[in-house]
């Protein structure tokens, strides 16, 4: 990730992390409405936070992203709404962006995510779009570095041979 | 698939896969509620006290009929014959009783307020976990207002209480 922070307005940080927030946010919610909701209830929070011109910001981020999902998980009603759309096959929104000449890659990556254990996308995630080191990601998911590059390790080796089997 | 068979070209795979630019629409929420008047959130150890205010009442009832019972124990005609507890003070307090002694004194709680003076950080510590932790001490004055009926009046009673707290260290 890189040093330099956005500048002062939520805008700008707003337009740095916006993706990576949502595509992090997709870890926890059944639909497109979801993640959004998760993403601007910790956004909101962590630009009303007096700890975010501190150090590690981007870590808080996240990890605030995490909190309000795993919030959104534990609620009943959205449980049951989760249930719901799951069933009726709803949560069909795509996490990437169609990029010219992929194939289809990116709609097979994200279904290779989603087969992966929650513990193992949540760092992996962090690692390859949220630009985290171990570190920041250890402090956003209150592990030691050493467990997100041990799952950051089984995970990308389940990718593999995931992905690898979609080979035609 | 062949650029996934190995991890290095597996990660750069996956990193030029880019993820969905967020909707205009959450911006927009975004904008909206930070828009909103902001409930005030005290900071540092005010919004800690908030909480243990907050804590505190829950035992608000108990120690002012606490406090009650050691005033009414300095008039033993009020205690004669009356049962114990919270239930038999307010029901003492809120039910004239023509079997009562004239003079019996009764009282009931009406108001409460915690004040925080003094709040004292006392170094790191290593919980029952292993994990680091801050200890910090705080320092309050409990203040009961206990309403006498009939005309007798009010009377605050003040207590310090302290308080430690156990505030868990991240390390990274």
């Amino acid at each position: 990730m890189s040093d330099s922070l956005p500048n002062g307005t939520w805008q700008s940080w707003f337009d740095a992390y916006g993706r990576k927030l949502l595509l992090f946010a997709r870890q926890w919610a059944t639909s497109a409405a979801d993640a959004e909701d998760i993403v601007q209830e910790a956004f909101v929070r962590f630009w009303r936070s007096p700890r975010r011109n501190q150090g590690e910001a981007p870590v808080q981020l996240f990890a605030m992203v995490r909190r309000a999902g795993l919030d959104q998980v534990r609620s009943r009603a959205r449980r049951r709404l989760r249930e719901q759309r799951a069933a009726a096959g709803e949560d069909e929104a795509a996490w990437f962006s169609p990029m010219d000449g992929n194939d289809g890659r990116d709609a097979e990556i994200q279904a290779a995510l989603r087969l992966l254990s929650d513990e193992q996308r949540e760092v992996v995630v962090l690692k390859i779009w949220g630009e985290l080191t171990f570190e920041q990601i250890g402090a956003s998911l209150d592990i030691s570095p050493n467990t997100a590059a041990s799952r950051y390790r089984y995970a990308l080796e389940a990718l593999r041979r995931r992905l690898t089997t979609f080979t035609p | 698939m062949s650029e996934f068979t190995e991890n290095d070209s597996l990660e750069s795979g996956l990193r030029r896969t880019r993820p969905v630019a967020p909707p205009a629409r959450l911006a927009s929420a975004i904008s909206a509620s930070l828009e909103s008047p902001t409930p005030v959130r005290p900071e540092g150890v005010r919004s800690r006290f908030v909480r243990v205010s907050l804590w505190a009442s829950w035992s608000v009832t108990a120690a002012a009929a606490a406090v009650a019972i050691a005033v009414v124990l300095r008039e033993p005609r009020a205690v004669q014959g009356e049962p114990s507890g919270t239930a038999a003070l307010q029901q003492q307090a809120t039910t004239p009783d023509p079997a009562q002694p004239a003079g019996a004194f009764k009282v009931m709680p009406v108001n409460w307020a915690g004040y925080l003076f003094n709040a004292r950080d006392e170094g790191i510590v290593f919980l029952d976990d292993g994990r680091p932790a801050r200890k910090v001490r705080y320092e309050f004055v409990d203040t009961f207002e206990l309403w006498a009926p009939g005309g007798a009046g009010k009377v605050n009673v003040s207590y310090p209480r302290e308080e430690i707290r156990m505030i868990p260290i991240r390390t990274m």
